[in-house]
């Protein structure tokens, strides 16, 4: 349980891949927004928008050529050992196999929190716990080859193996692709669960229904740019359609039918209101 | 981690070079490679050093950055360099200073050493950012045909480097994925510890491998349920040789010529 707040700020923050090369490529353009535990954050847009670049950021996989991200009021490109930051923030990446290596799932699990310097017994205790929140019974798994699992069991261990390490911030890439209806109910169980603990949750998703049932605050990228920051909800209800259109996001069904029936009322109002003038 | 990396990385451009036919462009740069070897004298070797020079900047590819990617080459080369300025006893004396010596056959040998080295690559460079991958493979393709005289498969030879060579970024996006996934899971890999620098090797190597074969299986499965048999392969793209190709395989014969004559 973690029982103070976390917060993370992002202040114009932007970043250039290969610099001062001809493959030079910009990938963030001053990106700025605060989010704490309290909301969970849905980060969208199109592929090649930035989304996973800004999330390297975070864990300082890659630091700001500009702007700065502060975690907790302080600066990550002023932390010395990025291991402390790792620690604090842990980031599930959208293919499990470009992360599983070892040959049993329980070494997997134990791989992050041994890294960060936990006893032995406590990343064990870690490990168990943090399979079996993601539905998978650890006595079962913890001698199986993690190659030898299913797509979706695969995705699982990745889960669990950044959970074991503890992180106050839980980063999830793309974590709906290629999931059915019921594992999808489980994750966003999980996620409500974790954010209940007081870990802060970032998501990336195409996925607008996903979005809308599980996020708080949404920004919206596009072309390395920001587009919107701020309430899901308002984002889903009031923002331009066009714009909404051109990053590629599908709205919610409910969403769709609030807006018809919005439209719908103000031409009536219109109507009624040339109609009285005429009487 | 592995950014700048120049080699085998097609620069596109509008370039004379460019809009050769890969075809002259390999055959140019295997030519002039064993031309490198044999010559053991200076004056023909910068003769042929400055029409690679020239070839460089015909193709207009950026300096620097070539240089960049080139740099991990250019320290062994110099390596090479310093070693033969200072081993070799022959010839005159031209410095001395406690037990260093350099003589004028080493210097002469050193700067042979270099310069056919170095130009060999920059050959090879001008070859590969200049032309495509897959136009790479369907060059050596057509050059290898009369292999088929001996029942060597040609076909599923070119298949094989075009599909290597397909993959060659694809794999490097996927080591980065691969050392982030770590890196953010704890790993170290930029400590300077010998034993942490080898233990980091496991966590990489043994996701690419299994995706690499995983993939392997895919294409594999993707090309019989399409039916491919090798003799049977049909391009999309055909080149032919034009005018220009003509024209420059006078040029570079002229070169070589005249530079045997000369000197
Ligand atoms: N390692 C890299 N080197 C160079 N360019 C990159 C690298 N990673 C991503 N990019 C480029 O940066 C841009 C943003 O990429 P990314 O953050 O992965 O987008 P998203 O996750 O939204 O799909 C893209 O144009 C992509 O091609
Ligand atoms: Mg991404």
């Amino acid at each position: 349980m973690i029982v103070n707040d976390t917060n993370i700020k992002v202040d114009s923050v932007s970043f250039t891949y290969n610099n001062g090369s001809i493959f030079q490529k910009q990938a963030l353009q001053d990106i700025s927004f605060e989010i704490n535990n309290k909301d969970i954050l849905g980060i969208c847009g199109n592929t090649g928008s930035g989304k996973s670049t800004l999330i390297r950021l975070l864990n300082r996989l890659i630091k700001p050529d500009s702007g700065f991200v502060k975690i907790n009021d302080v600066d990550l490109s002023e932390i010395k050992d990025p291991m402390e930051i790792r620690r604090k923030v842990g980031i599930i990446f959208q293919y499990p196999d470009n992360q599983l290596f070892e040959s049993s799932v329980k070494k997997e699990l134990v791989y992050g929190p041994l890294n960060f310097g936990f006893k032995k017994r406590e990343a064990l205790s870690q490990a168990r716990d943090s399979l079996n929140r993601t539905g998978l019974d650890y006595h079962k798994y913890k001698n199986r080859n993690p190659f030898s699992l299913s797509g979706g069991e695969k995705r699982k261990v990745a889960i669990a193996s950044i959970l074991s390490s503890r992180p106050e911030v839980i980063i999830f890439d793309e974590p709906t692709a290629g999931l059915d209806s019921n594992s999808r109910d489980n994750l966003i169980e999980l996620i409500f669960s974790l954010k209940k603990e007081g870990r802060m949750i970032i998501i990336i998703s195409h996925d607008s229904r996903f979005i809308d049932k599980v996020c708080d605050k949404l920004l919206v990228l596009s072309k390395s740019k920001q587009v919107y920051f701020g309430d899901r909800e308002e984002f889903f209800s009031r923002f331009d359609k066009s714009t909404i259109d051109d990053v590629g996001i599908e709205l919610p069904f409910e969403y769709k039918v609030l807006r018809a029936d919005r439209e719908k009322n103000s031409i009536k109002k219109i109507k009624e209101f040339i109609n009285k003038k005429h009487v | 981690m592995f950014d700048g990396i120049v080699l085998g990385q097609y620069i596109p451009g509008e370039s004379f070079l460019h809009r050769l036919n890969p075809i002259t462009k390999i055959v140019f740069c295997l030519f002039f490679m064993i031309v490198f070897l044999f010559i053991e004298d200076i004056f023909q070797l910068l003769t042929l050093f400055a029409f690679v020079i020239i070839c460089f900047f015909i193709s207009s590819l950026p300096l620097l950055h070539v240089l960049k990617g080139l740099k991990t080459i250019i320290f062994f080369l110099l390596i090479t360099f310093v070693m033969h300025l200072f081993f070799s006893k022959e010839g005159v004396v031209l410095f001395e200073y406690s037990f260093i010596v350099i003589t004028s056959k080493g210097l002469y040998n050193a700067i042979l050493i270099f310069l056919r080295i170095f130009s060999i690559i920059m050959l090879n460079s001008i070859l590969t950012l200049t032309t495509m991958p897959t136009d790479i493979a369907w060059a050596i393709e057509k050059l290898l045909y009369p292999l088929r005289l001996f029942r060597f498969p040609v076909e599923d030879f070119a298949l094989m480097l075009s599909l290597s060579l397909r993959f060659i970024p694809v794999l490097f996006e996927e080591l980065n994925k691969i050392i982030d996934s770590q890196r953010s899971r704890g790993a170290m890999f930029d400590s300077p510890s010998f034993v942490k620098k080898i233990m980091a090797f496991p966590p990489i190597l043994i996701p690419l491998f299994v995706n690499s074969f995983q993939r392997a299986e895919e294409i594999a499965i993707a090309m019989e349920t399409r039916c491919y048999s090798g003799s049977k392969r049909t391009h999309l793209n055909i080149i032919r040789p034009g005018l220009i190709d003509v024209l420059f395989f006078i040029t570079f014969v002229s070169v070589a010529l005249i530079s045997f004559y000369l000197f």
